[in-house]
């Protein structure tokens, strides 16, 4: 995972060196980690309002936008 | 003796990146003081069923943030300084490359990209503290990777950028983000309110309008004090610190941390006494400060402090008025974010544009002229309000924008939030 074999003269020093296939793949999993965050968060609260009362999701996260 | 000279050239030099490197590593920690003021100030101004949901609501900005700008928002600022088509030699700083990381022969690439960072996590706490109390968490978790990952850094390519459209077609002069920052957020927070509604019971029938007071207005204040005290790392890292020469602005132009120094602080004691002469109260006098701050942001550079002092006077007054304003025609900014950094950005380019008109700038950008900053306000605002809009509108036509009634009348701490803010003395579900 080393870039480098000798800190002399070294500049990039991150895992894997500049575009390669270790940066490409820990981006993905980044990212995936990101939106995959977002998505649970989105079912979890679906979840939860739904079992706070059964209908409320149904009902729609829209009432009370009265303007 | 030449051998010398050039080894104490070279140690000098070296000392002078470390110095800069050191510079905005202590900048960027201010500015998270930043995060934990609008942290205190928005637990605060919300009431003690949604206090805990307001802080993690902050939190996890903040967080999402950072990966969004390490994404893609470093790389969009250098992708559209000309309007929406990419520019050449903008993949150096997409994230695989070789800058874009631990690297030994670059220094400036991650504490720039760090500072700009926080810049960007201001947008997001700015249209957090505008929506606390009925956003589902992650609505605005969308809303707020699109403002502080994407939105406002397109306004700084626009306005910020060396080769900027703004700069070099208006000659657009911002130099402490009053518009890049602080009006596309405020506009942009402005967009979701319309779609978002107001909490429920703050206006009655007859649209009576009904104070909803914070549950602990101290810590909001004190919230609001820190978040001043951020602004010095802010508008620190909004100056140039040049290797082996004076400091300039973003724009090139010759400037010091003493003018930041005199306008920065006659900008904070003009808002207090501004927004003190129309609220008397302290939430709106320290947010007065604040937006005195805001309006003098944009011309920090040159102005005399006395009149630094009085356009962040009017922008003191401003800041209650519109509030107020706001609220009688529906808006319920619960912060008062809109007024703060949306209307007092948007004025701090407008005074600009009076009291810069005729200043140079520099590389063959026009001068500083009147209608350059207005028009540049304008594009700002426009920036923040339409994406703003339209995304929570999709949001919402989703049903996915805001939480159910019911969650928040019974408050959304208690639905959402496995702990409680005041165990002791409030036990679940006595809230309110």
């Amino acid at each position: 995972m080393s870039p480098i074999s000798d800190w002399e003269g070294a500049s990039v020093v991150f895992t894997f060196g500049a575009d390669s296939v270790g940066v490409w793949l820990s981006l993905a999993v980044a990212l995936g980690i990101g939106v995959g965050v977002i998505a649970r968060m989105i079912r979890d609260e679906n979840r939860t309002f739904a079992s706070h009362s059964p209908n409320l999701t149904q009902r729609g996260a829209l009432e009370g936008a009265n303007i | 003796m030449e051998a010398e000279l050039n080894e104490l050239q070279s140690t000098v030099q070296l000392m002078s990146s470390i110095s800069m490197e050191m510079f905005y590593w202590w900048c960027t920690a201010l500015m998270v003081l930043i995060h934990a003021g609008f942290l205190a100030y928005e637990m605060g101004a919300s009431r003690v069923k949604n206090s805990l949901a307001a802080g993690v609501k902050n939190i996890l900005a903040l967080a999402y943030i950072i990966p969004a700008f390490y994404f893609f928002g470093w790389w969009i600022y250098s992708a559209f300084p000309g309007g929406f088509t990419i520019a050449e030699g903008a993949s150096a700083a997409a994230p695989w490359s070789a800058s874009m990381g631990p690297n030994l022969e670059s220094k400036g690439t991650g504490i720039f990209w760090a500072a700009f960072t926080l810049f960007g996590a201001t947008t997001a706490s700015i249209l957090s503290g505008a929506v606390i109390e009925r956003i589902r968490l992650s609505a605005f978790i969308i809303l707020a990777v699109l403002l502080g990952g994407a939105v406002w850094i397109l306004g700084g390519a626009w306005g910020w950028h060396p080769d900027g459209w703004m700069l070099n077609q208006l000659g657009y002069h911002d130099i402490g983000a009053a518009g890049v920052v602080h009006a596309v957020a405020g506009f942009f927070a402005l967009g979701v309110l319309f779609n978002l509604g107001p909490r429920v019971g703050k206006y009655g029938a007859g649209g009576k309008i009904n104070d909803i007071p914070p549950h602990n207005l101290p810590m909001a204040v004190i919230g609001l004090m820190l978040i001043i005290v951020g602004f010095f790392g802010f508008l620190g890292g909004c100056i140039i610190y040049n290797v082996g020469s004076d400091w300039t602005t973003i724009y090139g132009n010759p400037s010091n941390l003493s003018a930041f120094g005199f306008n920065t602080l006659m900008g904070f004691a003009g808002g207090v006494i501004g927004a003190y002469t129309m609220a008397r109260e302290p939430f709106w006098m320290v947010s007065g400060g604040l937006a005195g701050i805001i309006s003098v942001a944009a011309g920090l550079d040159v102005y005399y402090p006395p009149i630094a002092f009085a356009v962040a006077f009017a922008g003191g007054l401003l800041v209650p008025a519109s509030g107020w304003l706001l609220e009688r025609v529906g808006i319920d900014d619960a912060v008062g974010a809109v007024p703060v950094h949306g209307f007092a950005g948007f004025w701090s380019l407008i005074a600009s544009g009076i009291f810069l008109h005729g200043y140079p700038n520099v590389g063959g950008a026009p001068d500083v002229t009147f209608w350059g900053q207005a028009i540049g306000a304008l594009v700002m605002a426009a920036l923040g309000l339409i994406p703003g809009y339209l995304v929570s509108l999709v949001l919402k036509s989703l049903g996915v924008l805001r939480v159910p009634y019911e969650v928040e009348e019974a408050g959304i701490d208690q639905i959402e939030i496995p702990s409680e803010p005041y165990p002791e003395t409030m036990p679940r579900g006595s809230s309110q």
